[in-house]
């Protein structure tokens, strides 16, 4: 029961306290550039909380079964991303294969998805925290969900402010800048939520 | 379709073999520089909170929880022309953002703290990190509130003003950072943590 | 190098500078835009790392572009930056380990910073070496400075000092906000907005 406990606390951890995109600056391009409306930012959505779970999963298992023990452990950020870029060419083929309507959804978004730093980052922030293997497929899990929210909220928003009248320099990436940054401070009032 | 293989792929396993050597070859000259320079600086913590001169040995410890787990502490011993001084101990937990890791010191009796050090931590710029201040002229920082702390009881965080750091310097209480309680607390509760781990490993 | 050659490698370097300059113009590399340029010095490591990085792939890449398979493009491209990245790391760790602890993570992160691996697709799998090097340079060079305009800003703002160096009166009220996420993402939002101001009409 603790356990099961600790892992929802890492799992609001990462998903809402610590969100990757609005806390720790991963995922930026992405969710500057493909927010432009909700349904776009959730398929992106799916598409990384997919591959990033599978990925946070395999590099634990490469890092800590195979690098840790060899002594490898400076080949770990090679090994990381030829992991992420062969499970996004992998997914592809196989969304493409198995499930044409969930490829005809997301199936644009999956090449983009290689130098989408927020799976990079995921797998990195696992390893420097010293997750076990349960809190590391949690967290995850819960950093694609986290981004996931982040980049629907923002379709949200940009939907609306397209009625809005925006001073002409600031239209697109300005004004899109400024609000992320009115966002991250209404998600810093979940900072501090969990103690020790 | 092995020849169909090796046509195809030639460039990247010849790139993936001679990246690969290339690396470990820069990882072999370069580790033992990054190994010192890591010793140096805890080292430099350890002669800041011991005063120059000491040294330090790494050291392990045992003790039998209740339950009878084993629990292995690693710690260093202080010592200065050949006398026992203290001891310091290396111990993380959760701060606000982040994990916090501290360098917490004590004398040999463990009646009095020798001072703490921030080894690692994320908090907040311009607030939670304030836990990393040095004291400027007359203001105490935070981290210099631990120095030479009786531990005769738990320490405590207060929220009163930071002037009044001074004030507070005998008793078990640690005036907080004002803005960053929850950073304060988790400090405290760390250096708590370790005042108990050493009492046990050391049994006094 | 032929003088033609000279002369178009010059002009790729002056056009990262500016023109097609990654942070302002193209938006490109905007996770350590936004998450180093709290201070001024994380900044300009990060941006010397990043050009370090960005010119060793270019030239690389540059050199093997004749028997690059374009199907195993992109991995041939995240392998060999990915090898400079680690090369970068273990120099910065090694001899400016305190830096290398502040920007933590990031540094890895250059690997997937998409300003590297657009212009080895742009530039360097399509241009001769003297090209690859100039644009590279320039982009990087342009990168950098982008960094450190919105690290100085930030660190003014936040502790009223420049590369720690004091330079407002102690009595200003230094503005916290600004070394969060949010004070980074509303600096560069505002920046954006007034060169897109001035400087797009011409």
């Amino acid at each position: 029961m603790e356990t099961f406990s600790h892992l929802i606390v890492v799992f609001i951890s990462i998903a809402v306290v610590n969100n990757l995109v609005l806390t720790k600056f991963l995922g930026i391009c992405p969710y500057l550039g493909v927010s432009r409306k909700v349904d776009m930012a959730f398929g992106m959505g799916c598409a990384v909380t997919f591959v990033m779970t599978i990925s946070a999963t395999l590099t634990w298992l490469i890092n800590i079964k195979i690098l840790v023990p060899l002594e490898l452990d400076y080949l770990k950020y090679i090994a990381f991303i030829m992991v992420i870029a062969s499970m996004v060419q992998l997914v592809e083929m196989y969304v493409r294969k198995f499930f044409p309507p969930l490829y005809e959804s997301f199936g644009i978004f999956l090449p983009l998805i290689v130098t989408n730093c927020a799976i990079l980052g995921v797998c990195l922030f696992i390893d420097l925290w010293g997750y076990g293997f349960l809190e590391a497929v949690v967290a995850g899990l819960g950093g694609g969900l986290g981004f996931t929210l982040a980049i629907c909220i923002m379709g949200g928003i940009r939907e609306n402010l397209e009625w809005a009248d925006v001073p002409d320099a600031l239209k697109g990436a300005g004004i899109t800048l400024i609000t992320a940054g009115i966002m991250t401070l209404a998600f810093m009032g979940f900072s501090g939520m969990i103690k020790g | 379709m092995i020849k169909e293989f090796i046509e195809k792929s030639w460039l990247v396993i010849i790139a993936a073999l001679v990246f690969g050597l290339l690396i470990s070859a820069i990882n072999g000259q370069l580790k033992p520089i990054i190994e010192t320079k890591a010793k140096e600086k805890l080292n430099e913590k350890l002669a800041v909170m011991f005063g120059a001169g000491v040294e330090t040995a790494p050291t392990t410890a045992e003790f039998m929880t209740w339950d009878n787990k084993k629990v292995v502490v690693d710690y260093f011993t202080a010592k200065k022309d050949d006398g026992l001084i203290g001891y310091a101990l290396i111990i993380s937990g959760s701060g606000f953002a982040d994990k916090i890791e501290l360098l917490v010191g004590f004398d040999v009796e463990l009646k009095n703290l020798k001072g703490i050090a921030v080894l690692k931590s994320n908090e907040t710029p311009g607030f939670g990190d304030k836990i990393k201040d040095e004291s400027k002229g007359n203001w105490i920082s935070f981290k210099d509130c631990f120095k030479g702390r009786s531990l005769g009881s738990k320490l405590e965080v207060v929220k009163s003003p930071e002037s009044t750091r001074s004030a507070h310097k005998d008793d078990n209480q640690i005036v907080s950072i004002s803005g960053s309680t929850i950073s304060s607390e988790s400090v405290t509760k760390i250096v708590n943590q370790a005042t108990k781990l050493m009492r046990k490993a050391l049994d006094k | 190098m032929s003088v033609k050659q000279k002369s178009e490698a010059a002009t790729f370097f002056i056009r990262g500078l500016w023109e097609e300059n990654a942070i302002f113009r193209q938006l490109l590399g905007m996770c350590p835009t936004l998450a180093v340029t709290g201070a001024v010095k994380p900044a300009l490591t990060m941006g010397l790392a990043t050009t370090f990085v960005l010119v060793c792939s270019n030239v690389l890449v540059s050199l093997m572009r004749n028997v690059l398979q374009a199907h195993l493009r992109i991995l041939m491209f995240t392998l060999t930056i990915a090898t400079f990245v680690t090369i970068a790391d273990l120099i910065l760790k090694a001899f400016l380990p305190d830096m290398s602890e502040t920007l933590g993570p990031f540094v890895p992160l250059i690997i997937v910073n998409c300003l590297i691996i657009g212009r080895a697709e742009a530039c360097g799998s399509r241009k001769p070496v003297g090209t690859s090097l100039g644009d590279a340079l320039g982009m990087g060079v342009g990168f950098t400075l982008g960094l450190c305009a919105l690290a100085a800003i930030r660190e003014l703002l936040a502790t009223g000092a420049v590369f720690e160096l004091a330079v407002l009166p102690e009595k200003f009220e230094n503005w916290n906000v600004m070394q969060l996420p949010a004070g980074a993402f509303i600096t560069l939002g505002i920046m954006l907005g007034l060169s897109n101001h001035f400087l797009k009409k011409k």
